[in-house]
């Protein structure tokens, strides 16, 4: 645990959650858009119909009503603030808003076409795939269907024969609900599992390059010239804003990066007391510190983009990530490959420095990669780590006969 | 049923090959339920005795055949048949007295379509089912138009409008749903390529420090740990342990092979060149499919103590507002690429800073777009010159 209390992963999970969040949300407001375009293009039909059947001006008044204040209340959250919370208020409210005007449809115009309306409404909010959404969508759904059919059958012609006919309604509609809530728990778990596949990789980017950065130091010694750096970029801002005719603002930025080095963190605002927040969180990226810098990061990745190549064919295939629970291996395969990814963790191999067992089961069990193990070999070593550290210990002092 | 409904639950960690698969059988089951619900109301339909005999046997043909292809690991020809059977279903349906019930099924047909999330097939089945739809209606209308207070004609184009418009809607969600799945499978893919390429890099800085490259084979700790362990380990499963020792022998005997030569070899038996296949993407010290665990594993713990790092970004210029930032970042990445190491040189070693030609010509770059906008560009290439006397 940090200083700040985070848990060995905090950091790490608070960046992949965040991430996620932040793909969820340009899905969200992707479908937000097309959801919305739809439903004013619904506008014309419905009123169309009321003008046929003679509806008088008041009700077609209500109904343009009912569909301006959906698509309203849709602008204001998708303009007042990026957040994903205000979308998600709006597609609940746009949920409920289409079925309320279906509902009414159905009351002011008694007739079986006007039920098929529903099958269209739930297809509109199928769009947005979300949890909450398809599970509001489906109850709302058989609930309003089923209403319909046990409280005014004579609207589908329900003559005779009256409770075998509403059985059979009722389980079509139920046939329609199950398939389509399977099919889009379905979508939905594997779209969540994706999102976080995405944002884990960006994470396990950002940790090999921090580990790329340790042992390039570990050969070099650490070898960023801050001084030089800065003598440098001084030189260069001077030049350039004499070019550009302007004031050399860039040097009191310079100065401001210098004094950070020998600054707390806590006293950073005392350097300058001119310099806004969004100011100095701007200038501390610009900072010179390889590690824990994130521009270097950034900068280390742009600088491989030149050896990147990516076939298009390539994007639409199934690419299994390697994994330690492959279908294609033998057991007896799995069982080496855990040996072996044992024992470099235990041994100081490439360049990285060795782990105690406890440190090993800590890292198998507090991230995600325990996922990539077979749950047989991952049981056995779970239930049996002792043996395994005392075979590990044993063999490494020559104490193993075979 | 229970293995069911668990697979649904975790449905997230299944293969797409695995995911139609238990689409397959959930179909199956909905076909089983609904055929039994509906083919036995035939006798009490006014219709032909060959279309009574018929449609039942047809019906179990292809049910059993759908079966057998799912057995038989044809899982795509077994989702068309089930398809094929749906489709049968509503036509038959459709021909019967219950109009209304009809157009219903019409519904639970493009749903069943819908549940396999297959855009092609949507197109298609689904296209000429709402086709079909729409042309039956046109058909039937006086009988379907029920109680109520709109004339036929109206009630026609709601119940058109309705199958058309549920079908466009979902083929709206189709689109939708592959473009973003494509943009987002190529940003995992990318990622996937830059570890891999982080990795070739790490594995490059160890091989110029440690020479150990071979040491796998004469390392008699490791050879007696991977014994050790692995024993261990296969005896849950086995008490000899004869073999998982002959297979531990031979991973270490691979590390001083030339696979590619071995692999074509026509002395070995094809049990042997199995193990080749498996072992060889677990070789110690190779860019391959143990060096990704490995690294996976070990840069768990990297990063545990930063607060620093907060978001992942690729763009520079997006991280600034302001202009004069914007400008100093791109110094520092002129000066970042100029006086780092971050290539390898002629002999595969991590020593190599950029050119400034390389530097100008990765800028210059449509890849490089992704982490500088076009105008930090062309403010470097007004520039160049202040960029290499100052920075180089």
């Amino acid at each position: 645990m940090d200083r700040n209390g985070h848990t060995l992963q905090g950091h790490s999970q608070k960046r992949i959650n965040d991430y996620s969040e932040k793909i969820e949300l340009s899905h969200l407001k992707r479908k937000t858009l097309y959801v919305n375009a739809i439903l004013t293009l619904f506008i014309f039909p419905v009123l169309y119909l009321l003008n046929l059947i003679g509806a008088s001006l008041g009700l077609i008044f209500i109904y343009s009503a009912m569909f301006l204040f959906v698509i309203i209340v849709n602008i204001a959250f998708y303009t007042y603030k990026d957040h994903f919370n205000n979308l998600k208020i709006s597609m609940y409210i746009t949920i409920l808003g289409i079925y309320i005007i279906i509902t009414s449809l159905m009351i002011d115009i008694v007739a079986p076409s006007i039920f098929t309306l529903l099958f269209f409404a739930y297809a509109l909010v199928y769009l947005y795939q979300d949890k909450q959404a398809a599970i509001l969508n489906n109850l709302l759904l058989f609930a309003l269907g089923s209403m319909l059919i046990l409280f005014y059958p004579e609207s589908f012609n329900i003559t005779t024969n009256q409770t075998g006919n509403i059985i059979y309604l009722i389980t079509f509609l139920a046939i329609f609900v199950i398939l389509l809530m399977l099919s889009s728990s379905v979508i939905i778990n594997r779209r969540i599992h994706f999102y976080r596949k995405v944002a884990q990789i960006k994470e396990e980017e950002l940790k090999t390059i921090d580990l790329l950065f340790d042992l390039q130091k570990k050969r070099d010694g650490n070898q960023l010239d801050d001084e030089k750096y800065y003598k440098q970029l001084s030189q260069f801002t001077e030049a350039l804003s004499k070019r550009i005719g302007i004031d050399n603002v860039f040097e009191e930025k310079i100065d401001f990066l210098k004094a950070l080095k020998s600054e707390r963190k806590n006293k950073i605002r005392s350097i300058n007391q001119s310099y806004s927040e969004t100011d100095i969180n701007e200038l501390l990226q610009l900072a010179l510190d390889k590690k824990h810098n994130q521009i270097s990061y950034t900068l280390f990745k742009a600088s491989q983009s030149n050896h990147i190549e990516i076939e298009s064919s390539e994007v639409y295939s199934e690419k299994k990530s390697p994994s330690m629970r492959s279908i294609g291996d033998s057991r007896e395969t799995k069982v080496v490959l855990f040996a072996i990814l044992y024992i470099l963790a235990r041994t100081d191999r490439y360049l990285v420095e060795s782990m105690s067992n406890e440190k090993f089961m800590k890292l198998l069990t507090e991230s995600d990669f325990h996922q990539l193990i077979e749950p047989k070999i991952l049981k056995i070593y779970l239930e049996n780590y002792e043996v395994f550290d005392k075979i590990f210990s044993e063999a490494f002092e020559d104490k193993v006969t075979l | 049923m229970r293995e069911l409904f668990y697979k649904i639950k975790n449905s997230e960690l299944l293969s797409q090959a695995e995911v139609l698969r238990l689409k397959v059988t959930v179909v199956l089951i909905f076909l089983f339920i609904f055929g039994l619900l509906t083919i036995p109301t035939s006798i009490f339909e006014k219709l032909s005795i060959n279309i009574i005999v018929f449609v039942p046997l047809s019906f179990l043909l292809l049910y059993v055949f759908t079966l057998l292809f799912l057995i038989g690991n044809k899982v795509r020809l077994a989702m068309h048949l089930s398809i094929y059977n749906f489709i049968g279903l509503t036509v038959y349906y459709v021909g019967g007295s219950s109009e209304l019930y009809g157009y219903l099924v019409i519904f639970i047909t493009l749903t069943i379509i819908i549940f396999y999330q297959d855009i092609y097939t949507y197109l298609i089945y689904g296209g000429i089912v709402t086709l079909y739809g729409i042309y039956y209606l046109s058909l039937n209308m006086d009988v379907m138009s029920g109680m109520g207070i709109i004339n036929s004609s109206v009630s026609l184009s709601i119940y058109q409008f309705s199958l058309a418009g549920f079908y466009i809607v979902f083929l709206i969600h189709f689109i939708l749903a592959e473009s973003f799945y494509e943009s987002l499978n190529k940003e995992n893919l990318i990622s996937e390529k830059y570890i891999q390429r982080y990795t070739d890099i790490i594995l490059k800085l160890d091989a110029e420090i440690e020479d150990n490259q071979n040491e796998v084979y004469n390392d008699t700790q490791l050879e007696n740990a991977l014994k050790g362990i692995s024993k261990f380990i296969y005896s849950f499963w086995e008490d000899d342990s004869s073999k998982i020792e002959e297979v531990v022998e031979f991973y270490q005997f691979l590390h001083t092979q030339d696979i590619a030569k071995i692999r074509n070899s026509n002395v070995l038996t094809g049990t042997t060149k199995q193990y080749i296949q498996e072992l060889e993407k677990y070789l110690l010290y190779k860019n391959n499919h143990l060096a990704y665990l490995y690294f996976k594993l070990v840069s768990n713990k990297q990063l545990y103590e930063s607060s620093q790092i907060n978001k992942y970004y690729d763009n520079i210029s997006d991280v600034f507002i302001s202009q004069s930032n914007k400008i100093f970042a791109l110094a520092i990445t002129y000066l970042f690429f100029a006086q780092e190491k971050t290539q390898l040189d002629k002999w595969g070693r991590f020593n190599e800073r950029l050119m400034h030609e390389e530097i100008t010509e990765l800028i210059k770059s449509k890849r490089f777009r992704k982490f500088v906008n076009f105008e930090e560009v062309n403010f470097y290439l007004n520039n160049i010159d202040l960029f290499e006397r100052y920075l180089r």
